[in-house]
């Protein structure tokens, strides 16, 4: 079964590239481009697709806005966001609307073919940026017992992440395999936008 | 009626006010503590006034003296509160003397009070309140004109600022339309409606009573409708800032970021179709790996900029997954002790800058020049003492005969100027120890 693939982006070399290189590629199919937010909020509802490419700054609505819309609405497709650097800021606002993954568009076209395969099984990628500010994120939330809502576990992997630790030093460490590590931290994505909903709502209608 | 029940009920009014200021801690707090200061010192100011009229002691006018003086200080407070949200700053230290200058008449009528006895100081005051004596006259306007020329230089400060924050394109961002007015208005009660108030019921002092604690009351219900909106300097600066900064990093992405991330894809496409050219092809990987490592560069300095990043925890943390992912790539096994323990301790971005650099190009050193199998990267920090050792079992060089001289003294130059030390333990076949340490704080 081949993975399907959209990709969003506005600059037209790039899409038609990525394309190609998907395209060329065996196991993937990527016949849906989208070069605006708005034309991609209309059309990948009914499109079904796995995985969306979806570049961060777009003109008129950003990318962020794009997946907070569309995440909704479309559950089992995951979204990955590229961004031309690390840019964390903006990933972690991305990771809250409904991204499970992200990242750098000059990543070499092998890695970018692993990302594709890795968040489509269910992994998703987590720098220790990240990670601490998931953290701090779920100290700060209106409910102090957010944090407690990690399974100890989760915690756990959280806080080595944190310190810089890989996935699969992770692993060796807690006697876990790296395919659970990468489940645990879908898990804690998945938290994480569950727990910024909330807060937004909470936000809008203070109890 | 006695002119003793006016001065309580004016007295309770201004207590009340300073209550519910404290009370409000939510809303601005530095306009609250102005407002606080002026509601207790004209509370003090009214109280000492009439326990000198019901005789219980004259000496009590030198709180009265005291409070006086206190909302001479307004105006300076005012400025500073307007300065620290506008950025400009104001040279307070170089001109002391010339904020002194209307406090001199203040003082010096405050000593005349010394050579009074209290029955000729309980005349002054039962005088003063009824009717207005020469000398109280001219303490008020010099208080007027002073609190007026306090609140001019505000205004013309909130303007210069909100011109500034127009040209950068951030006015949306603070509203200072509200402070503007609040100042203007201030300005019309001091130089306009008081001086019109004060000239119109003469000698009618029970008008002038009743009229004073309904104006404060009217400024002061204004202000705490509108304080949630008083805009509170540092969390402002700190909006404005990273508005600035997200505007760069924004401008970064959408240019740089964008065209290199074309050069990289479009060399990789012709690196495809280049495959039976091995000389093209090659030079082609040469582009592609060059905008590639840009890209990372500018990755590590949008890194040691964010400051979200300034603690020893986050540099380590990043550390650690660069020299993972990077041994990783090149097939390197990489042994690493990092402390357990955490420190929330600060480094400045230009340390965390410089130390990424060196480690980065150590690691890159060995994988380019050392032909190692195995590197240990073992981090301690001890008695304030951050070291780093980066160790590796290659073929080493003999010091001085290296072409990489240049990349050695560089990084030495870099551990320096960040007020670190950089040594190189190296010999034929016995592999580099390069060892790194920056005292904190």
């Amino acid at each position: 079964m081949e993975i399907k693939v959209g990709i969003v982006e506005d600059d037209k070399q790039i899409r038609e590239s990525l394309a190609i290189l998907i395209n060329g590629s065996e196991g993937f199919i990527c016949k849906n481009t989208f070069e605006t937010a708005e034309e991609a909020m209309e059309k990948i509802p009914s499109l079904y697709l796995d995985v969306v490419l979806m570049d961060i700054y777009l003109p008129g609505k950003s990318g962020i806005e794009c997946v907070a819309k569309l995440k909704p609405l479309c559950v089992t497709t995951q979204f990955l966001m590229c961004t031309s650097f690390d840019d964390t800021d903006s990933i972690f606002r991305a990771l809250k609307a409904g991204a499970t993954g992200y990242l750098t568009k000059t990543t070499q076209p092998s890695k970018l073919l692993d990302a594709i395969v890795e968040i489509h099984k269910g992994g998703s990628p987590m720098s220790s940026h990240i990670a601490r500010k998931i953290i701090t994120s779920f100290h700060e939330s209106q409910n102090s017992s957010e944090f407690e809502k990690l399974s100890p576990r989760e915690q756990e992997i959280i806080m080595l992440l944190s310190k810089g630790l890989r996935y699969k030093e992770i692993a060796d460490k807690l006697f876990l395999s790296t395919e659970t590590v990468r489940t645990h931290i879908r898990n804690i994505y998945e938290k994480l936008q569950v727990n910024s909903r909330t807060e937004a709502l909470n936000k809008t209608f203070p109890k | 009626m006695d002119i003793k029940y006016y001065l309580a009920w004016i007295c309770i009014i201004h207590l009340s006010l300073f209550a519910c200021l404290l009370w409000s801690k939510k809303t601005n707090r530095e306009a609250n503590r102005i407002l606080a200061i002026v509601m207790v010192c004209f509370a003090s100011i009214h109280f000492s006034h009439i326990l000198i009229l019901t005789h219980v002691v004259a000496k009590f006018h030198f709180l009265n003296e005291f409070c006086t003086i206190l909302v001479f200080l307004l105006g300076p407070f005012y400025l500073q509160y307007v300065s620290s949200i506008s950025d400009i700053k104001i040279l307070w230290k170089k001109y002391f003397y010339l904020h002194l200058l209307p406090f001199i008449p203040v003082i010096v009528w405050n000593i005349s009070f010394f050579y009074k006895t209290d029955d000729q100081i309980i005349t002054y005051y039962e005088n003063a309140l009824i009717k207005q004596p020469l000398a109280a006259t001219i303490l008020t306007s010099i208080a007027t004109l002073q609190m007026g020329f306090y609140l001019i230089w505000s205004v013309l400060l909130l303007n210069r600022y909100s011109n500034y924050l127009k040209r950068e394109n951030t006015n949306e961002l603070l509203n200072l339309k509200w402070l503007r007015s609040i100042t203007i208005s201030f300005l019309l009660v001091t130089f306009i409606i008081a001086p019109l108030v004060i000239s119109l019921v003469k000698n009618d002092v029970n008008t002038l009573y009743i009229y004073y604690p309904v104006m404060t009351m009217l400024i002061l219900a204004t202000i705490f409708y509108k304080s949630m909106n008083l805009p509170n300097a540092e969390i402002e600066k700190k909006r404005i800032r990273e508005h600035v900064r997200e505007k760069i990093s924004r401008d970064i992405h959408d240019d740089l970021g964008s065209g290199l991330s074309k050069i990289s894809f479009l060399s990789n496409n012709l690196k495809q179709q280049l495959q039976h050219d091995k000389n093209s092809a090659d030079q082609i990987e040469k582009i592609s790996q060059t905008s590639q490592d840009l890209v990372s560069n500018m990755s590590h300095i949008i890194w040691a900029e964010n400051p979200e990043n300034d603690t020893i925890d986050s540099l380590l943390a990043y550390i650690r997954e660069y020299a993972v992912d990077f041994l990783d790539d090149c097939g390197l096994q990489c042994h690493i002790n990092f402390p357990e323990t955490t420190s929330k301790v600060n480094i400045l971005s230009e340390q965390k800058r410089n130390l990424f650099l060196v480690i980065k190009e150590s690691l890159n050193n060995i994988f380019k020049h050392a032909s190692a199998t195995q590197v240990w990267i073992d981090i301690l920090i001890h008695k304030d003492e951050l070291n780093i050792s980066i160790k590796d079992d290659g073929k080493g060089f003999i010091k001085g005969q290296s072409h990489s001289g240049n990349g050695l003294k560089n990084m030495q130059y870099r551990m320096e100027r960040i007020g670190g030390k950089y040594k190189i333990d190296v010999s034929l076949g016995k592999g580099t120890c390069t060892q790194l340490s920056l005292p904190l704080n």
